[in-house]
């Protein structure tokens, strides 16, 4: 542990670096009245605690309120420190009082503490302002309600109307502000991370007051529905299922269904799950269940979705690992009503060998879907591939209470070849147009994903399905060794209108075969795609130098209502040497990534053999990554909670025009993660790992 | 550092195996194996397989070399060769019962991986076990990315609706 005499250089060395950071933008004043100000998008720390806001402006007698944080301890005890008798105080809570007159300098340091860790956040004092805000910066949790109050040259001001973010009452992105100036914060940090409030008072002066939202219990509030996949060493692990999360009481309690090779006899069966969760401010979490003996680490990038990794545990089968989502249900529409839908399975056969299928469903609604041939289906038997089985038809069961799973049954020539005859499963909805599938029937383990379609145009479906632009895309899965692939292929959206087929008229490839065979920022070569006028299944190929692969696809209508763009491409690889799954997603944005993320990357790593699941939040500016990572080695008991990045050894750059780009994530003590990334939108990224280290694809979504 | 064994390339003096894929396998045979091969990724071929019977000299399960997986270094008669069991839980050494000294039989492929030869193993036989880890087209046991495989995001660009959350 450091010595006091040591320290004290440090947070004169770690204000001079901090000031130099609110310089460089941090620190804006933000309104009127010039008080508030700071706080900037919370960028996690690298020194093991994080303190929110990192910078604020006050003015003389005026209050911050802080936050402090250890990842790698979200309930440690945080003590909190000012230097110098004349730069204010700070009560145990981390409530800072300026000084009644400005220091000289005028910056003064607030440290926190915590065990071996110590963070240091920077308090500019200004001048006493006409109206003054009161809490002048804060840090605020998602959800909860602080009252502000202001003054006008000493006394009580007359306050005409609070604003948040400019409006006046607030909003539900920014939060909202009653006429006597209790600020509810937004359930998820606003754009930024930082919002300002304003009091204007009757003479038409103002002061302001800049907050700083973070994460809380409150931001995972609801009905949700997750799914995962991994190893528990059976070599086969997947959870679906939902919950219900109640902030007050830091509890969840629904139902999922586990399929482990593990179980005896290991098919699916739905369970109650109850436990407890705790959220800290950089949305990272964790989820212990305790009916399972489950454990959880999420990453929100919003109250609507999380990253989540098993972080080491299933009560049914012993020691265990993951990678999956978790989606806020919405409750409108009905699940499987009549249309068509799109669907993916991945998992292993009866002989223990990897399969992925890739399919088109018509459901004509109450319970039944299309009879043959209106249906299609596409399987990779580890590299036994049957194409278009239109054979396809089956039928659907609600769930037959709020919460429980329903049941979809499938029948096919191929799933009577895969699974001995009907193929059944277990759904849980996510929304009307997604749920996700679990297989029950112990005859093959298959989970997967159901998403609607576009429906068809004028009866018919026509190369356009895959509209004209850039599709980011990752694959992973099963050569002779484990295997990733991604990249971006551009689309014409095809010949004509009416056309049946188009071109892929270029792109981008990397992969990364067993940690030996690479490409990387390959050309893709022109080729072209065909669809089906009656199912929209889609064929084509991608060709680099290095050779040539098969995929069909599959297209989803905007997954986002409100999000013309957010359509995806089921894809599936339909080689023999190569069972490989993954999802397209139309690309509308180039830009390199900024802001924070929560991030996972899963798949397998040298050091253990076996399956890995990472997580993270990460800040990004510019080059520089900051935050935490959660790592589950979970084969040699490798668990590691909140590990710093490290800074010096992380790096992103910048993206080429088709939104590929490199980035390295280290954490401190070792583990580095050289990637190749493509960007979907301003919100999501896409990755495969690129060294001989793993083979891991990733998924990165932005908090703000 | 497995590059800096001997190992030797003697697959062409060794018998080739007339491929009789294991039953479990031959199911999957049946379906239809018409498709074309991922020519971006080396292709097993039964036809080319080998036998070799040695004794396990090491096991690393944490592989220096070669794809990523479980590799054991045989000693045979002609040499030391490198065999990848595969990858994932089923080619955990623990789990294969495998152990140093010990004599196997491995039937598999050999491929060449930046300059040095790996036997890639279908057939693994102990003193007491027959295990079956790849099938004909090379696709190890079990061998599944799980994560990776699965479909990702439930949302695509801008998850803006139907939420407090409204645009970012």
């Amino acid at each position: 542990m450091r010595s006091p005499r040591r320290i004290g250089p440090l947070v004169l060395i770690a204000v001079a670096a901090l000031i130099s950071l609110a310089a460089c933008g941090g620190g804006s004043s933000g309104g009127t009245g010039g008080g508030g100000g700071g706080g900037g998008t919370p960028t996690p720390s690298s020194s093991g605690l994080t303190i929110y806001p990192m910078t604020a402006n006050v003015p003389v007698g005026g209050q911050v309120d802080f936050t402090g944080y250890v990842p790698s301890d979200p309930t440690a005890t945080v003590t909190w420190a000012v230097t110098g008798s004349s730069n204010g105080s700070i009560s145990s809570t981390g409530v800072y009082s300026a000084p009644t007159s400005v220091p000289s300098p005028a910056q003064v340091a607030v440290t926190a503490k915590s065990s071996n860790f110590s963070a240091t956040a920077v308090v500019t004092i200004t001048a006493a302002q006409g109206v003054a805000v009161t809490p002048a910066a804060a840090s605020i949790a998602a959800g909860a309600t602080v009252p502000f109050s202001a003054t006008e040259n000493g006394a009580a001001a007359s306050i005409s109307k609070w604003e948040v973010n400019g409006t006046q009452g607030g909003d539900s992105v920014h939060g909202t502000i009653d006429a006597s100036g209790n600020y509810t914060a937004p359930l998820t940090p606003p754009p930024g991370g930082s919002t300002v409030i304003t009091a204007v008072a009757a003479d038409n002066s103002s002061g302001t007051s800049t907050v700083t939202v973070v994460f809380s219990n409150a931001s995972l509030n609801g009905d949700y529905s997750f799914s995962y996949a991994g190893d528990d060493s059976s070599g086969f692990l997947a959870v679906s299922g939902n919950f219900t999360a109640v902030p007050g009481s830091g509890t969840i309690t629904g139902t999922e269904d586990v399929l482990s090779l593990a179980l005896n006899p290991p098919a699916s069966t739905s369970v109650a799950i109850s436990g407890t969760y705790l959220v800290g401010p950089d949305g990272r979490g964790t989820v212990a269940i305790g009916s399972t003996s489950e454990t959880w680490q999420f990453a929100l990038a919003s109250n609507q979705h999380a990253v989540i990794i098993n972080f080491g545990e299933i009560g049914t089968t012993g020691a265990a690992t993951g990678s999956g989502l978790i989606d806020l249900e919405t409750t409108t529409g009905t699940p499987l009503a009549a249309g068509r839908y799109v669907f993916q399975l991945a998992g292993l056969d009866t002989n223990l060998v990897p399969v992925g299928i890739a399919g088109s469903l018509s459901s004509l609604g109450s319970g039944t879907f299309a009879a043959s041939p209106a249906n299609v289906m596409d399987i990779n038997d580890a590299g036994s591939v049957t194409s278009d089985d239109t054979t396809l038809t089956g039928v659907f069961f609600e769930p037959p209470v709020i919460g429980s799973p329903g049941t979809i049954q499938l029948n096919s020539t191929t799933f009577t070849t895969l699974t001995g005859g009907t193929a059944t499963f277990d759904f849980y909805v996510v929304n009307a147009t997604h749920i996700h599938l679990i297989e029950t029937d112990g005859n093959a383990y298959l989970s997967g994903d159901l998403y609607a379609a576009p429906a068809p145009t004028g009866g018919s479906y026509f190369a356009p399905l895959l509209q004209k632009g850039n599709y980011a895309f990752t694959l992973g899965g099963s050569t002779g060794s484990p295997y990733a692939a991604g990249g971006v292929f551009t689309s014409d959206g095809g010949t004509s209108n009416t056309s049946s087929s188009g071109n892929i008229t270029g792109g981008v490839f990397d992969n990364n075969n067993g940690g030996v065979h690479f490409q990387t920022d390959a050309s893709l070569s022109s080729t072209s795609y065909g669809v089906d006028s009656t199912t929209g299944r889609m064929t084509s190929s991608m060709t680099t130098k290095a050779g040539t692969f098969d995929w069909v696809g599959y297209v989803t209508a905007p997954v986002d209502s409100t999000n013309l763009d957010s359509v995806q491409v089921i894809m599936l690889e339909t080689d023999q040497n190569a069972v490989a799954s993954g999802t397209g997603y139309l690309q509308s944005s180039t830009s390199q990534p900024g802001g924070s993320f929560g991030l996972n990357l899963t798949g397998i790593a040298m050091s253990s053999v076996t399956e890995q699941d990472i997580l993270a939040q990460l800040g990004i500016t510019g080059t520089t990554i900051t935050g935490t990572m959660d790592i589950n080695n979970f084969e040699v008991n490798g668990q590691q909670l909140g590990l710093n990045i490290a800074t010096s050894k992380s790096t992103i750059a910048s993206t080429d025009s088709n939104g590929r780009g490199t980035a390295t994530f280290t954490a401190a003590g070792g583990a580095s993660f050289p990637v190749a990334y493509y960007v979907v939108d301003g919100n999501t990224v896409v990755m495969i790992e690129t060294d001989s280290q793993r083979v891991m694809t990733g998924l990165m979504l932005k908090q703000f | 550092m497995i590059r800096s064994w001997r190992v030797l390339i003697i697959a062409l003096v060794l018998a080739v195996v007339a491929a009789a894929p294991a039953k479990a396998q031959e199911a999957d045979s049946s379906t239809a194996p018409s498709a074309r091969a991922n020519t971006m990724v080396p292709t097993y071929d039964v036809t080319k397989e080998v036998k070799i019977e040695g004794t396990i000299q090491k096991i690393d399960a944490s592989g220096t070399a070669g794809p990523i997986g479980t590799h054991i270094l045989i000693q045979t008669p002609q040499g030391v060769v490198d065999a990848h069991l595969g990858f994932g839980s089923a080619a955990k050494p623990a789990r294969l019962g495998i152990s140093q000294g010990q004599s196997v039989t491995v039937t598999g492929m050999m491929q060449n991986f930046g300059g040095a030869n790996v036997l890639m193993a279908r057939i693994l036989t102990t003193p007491n076990h027959i295990f079956v880890l790849r099938n004909e087209h090379g696709i190890p046991v079990r061998g599944v990315p799980r994560g990776s495989m699965t479909s990702r995001p439930s949302f695509g660009s801008g998850f803006t609706g139907g939420s407090s959350q409204g645009a970012f």
